[in-house]
């Protein structure tokens, strides 16, 4: 009996992971694409030098995001682990998550009336740690320096 | 000079596949793992068995025998007969049988590790003659000569290492726990191969102790109309067991290759024991 309620809550764990997981993904994607084209006039640049002349001000700008699996993703990377190979559930985990960071670090340098920021670097930290048992969610942060022109 | 950051092109760093079809190639992946790993339990658990001393069978099973009932009128005579049964099988040197009574209205027998045999009254006020029952005592004590409840163990061990080993490398608490239960629940019944030798052994026995094989496929028939009666939920004898059509034909073939008879004076339930078990209660 015990047997059959993990099964049931492992199947519900397992559907309710996977559709709000699904669900989350593409609203997060809509918003990301939206607001990639709405500042794309903030420009983002590595190199440590700026690649141009008239600098008026410059500010440290800088974008986290928090972002964790879903129960479904977990189990799937879970049993990828024992394959080796692409840990495609969380590939799109990832994407979303730099590409979140980047968008919140370009409207922070907007906001200051920047148009570039230079010398952007990415910065992970796993919130769980290294403990195998816990949950799985990582923090992205991108950080650089904006730059306002006279 | 003018610079832009263009929109870069999607699906680059995200895989296109679709996640329920990765998660269905894992699976088939993860079945694969578990066939090759439940063949290999099985072959090795049946072909090493024989080599564990029946001692330490014995000393592993003391430790929770003690729970069962203590010997009475009804279990002496399960006694008497099973060791009847046992020197006709010709158990090894050292190997013996300890019947146990039961009194629950199960409708069960099993045999298990250390030669314990547990009889429950649910099955034995079903016996319509000492040769129903010695069938089933018979096929029992075939169940420990053939060392088979030391293999299941055996092989119900290796698999739940094996699924140990492989769910702590999934790194998963629940999804792990899962899979361990599903694989010890198939682990736990005796395989139909093992039900179909202990079957010939009973009846061998049976041939030799009585001279026929009388009422040998009663208990089939009986145990049958038990299971039509309860639909919902049938006496685990029944849901681990052969189907009894198979096995009642199994039987006739047995018979007349043999050459034993299948007709032959009955002998009944000795009257104290028989008066015990129809009222329930000690």
């Amino acid at each position: 009996m015990a047997d059959f309620l993990d099964l049931i809550v492992f199947v519900i764990l397992m559907v309710v992971g996977y559709t709000a997981g699904r669900m989350a993904e593409r609203r997060h994607y809509r918003s990301i694409l939206a607001r990639e084209q709405e500042l794309g006039g903030v420009m983002v640049f590595s190199n440590r030098f700026p690649p141009l002349s008239g600098v008026r001000g410059q500010a440290l700008v800088a974008g986290s995001v928090v972002i964790s699996e879903d129960y479904f993703k977990r189990v799937v990377s879970g049993i990828q682990s024992i394959f080796g190979g692409r840990l495609r559930s969380y590939e799109s985990l990832l994407d979303r998550a730099r590409r979140e960071a980047v968008l919140r670090m370009k409207e922070e340098a907007r906001g200051k009336g920047s148009r570039m920021i230079v010398n952007v670097k990415f910065q992970t930290f796993s919130i769980p740690g290294r403990n195998p048992r816990s949950y799985g969610a990582v923090e992205v942060m991108a950080y650089g320096t904006a730059l306002t022109q006279a | 000079m003018e610079y832009r950051n263009p929109q870069v092109p999607e699906g680059i760093n995200v895989s296109a596949t679709h996640p329920l079809l990765d998660f269905l190639r894992l699976l088939g992946g993860l079945a694969v793992i578990a066939a090759v790993v439940i063949a290999a339990a099985v072959f090795l658990a049946d072909r090493l068995a024989k080599y564990i001393p029946f001692q330490a069978e014995q000393e592993f099973a003391s430790q929770f025998s003690g729970k069962l009932p203590a010997p009475g009128v009804v279990s002496t005579y399960l006694q008497q007969l099973a060791t009847r049964l046992a020197s006709a099988q010709g158990l090894p040197p050292g190997m013996g049988v300890t019947v146990h009574f039961v009194d629950e209205p199960t409708v069960n027998a099993f045999a298990t590790l250390g030669g314990n045999i547990v009889v429950f009254r649910g099955l034995l006020a079903r016996m319509p003659s000492e040769n129903a029952l010695a069938m089933v005592l018979g096929h029992e004590i075939a169940h420990v000569k053939l060392r088979h409840p030391v293999s299941t163990m055996g092989r119900g061990l290796a698999i739940g290492v094996a699924v140990a080993t492989i769910s702590s490398g999934a790194g998963n608490d629940i999804a792990g726990r899962t899979i361990g239960h599903a694989g010890l629940l198939t682990a736990m019944t005796f395989s139909r191969a093992q039900e179909r030798a202990a079957d010939e052994e009973a009846l061998r026995a049976l041939a030799q102790v009585y001279g026929h094989v009388a009422h040998a496929d009663e208990v089939f028939r009986l145990l049958a109309e038990e299971a039509a009666k309860l639909p919902v939920d049938p006496p685990a004898f029944l849901r681990t067991h052969p189907l009894d059509r198979e096995r009642i034909d199994a039987i006739a073939q047995a018979a007349q290759a043999n050459h034993w008879p299948t007709t032959g004076s009955l002998l009944a339930l000795p009257d104290d024991v028989r008066k015990l078990i129809s009222t329930p209660g000690p």
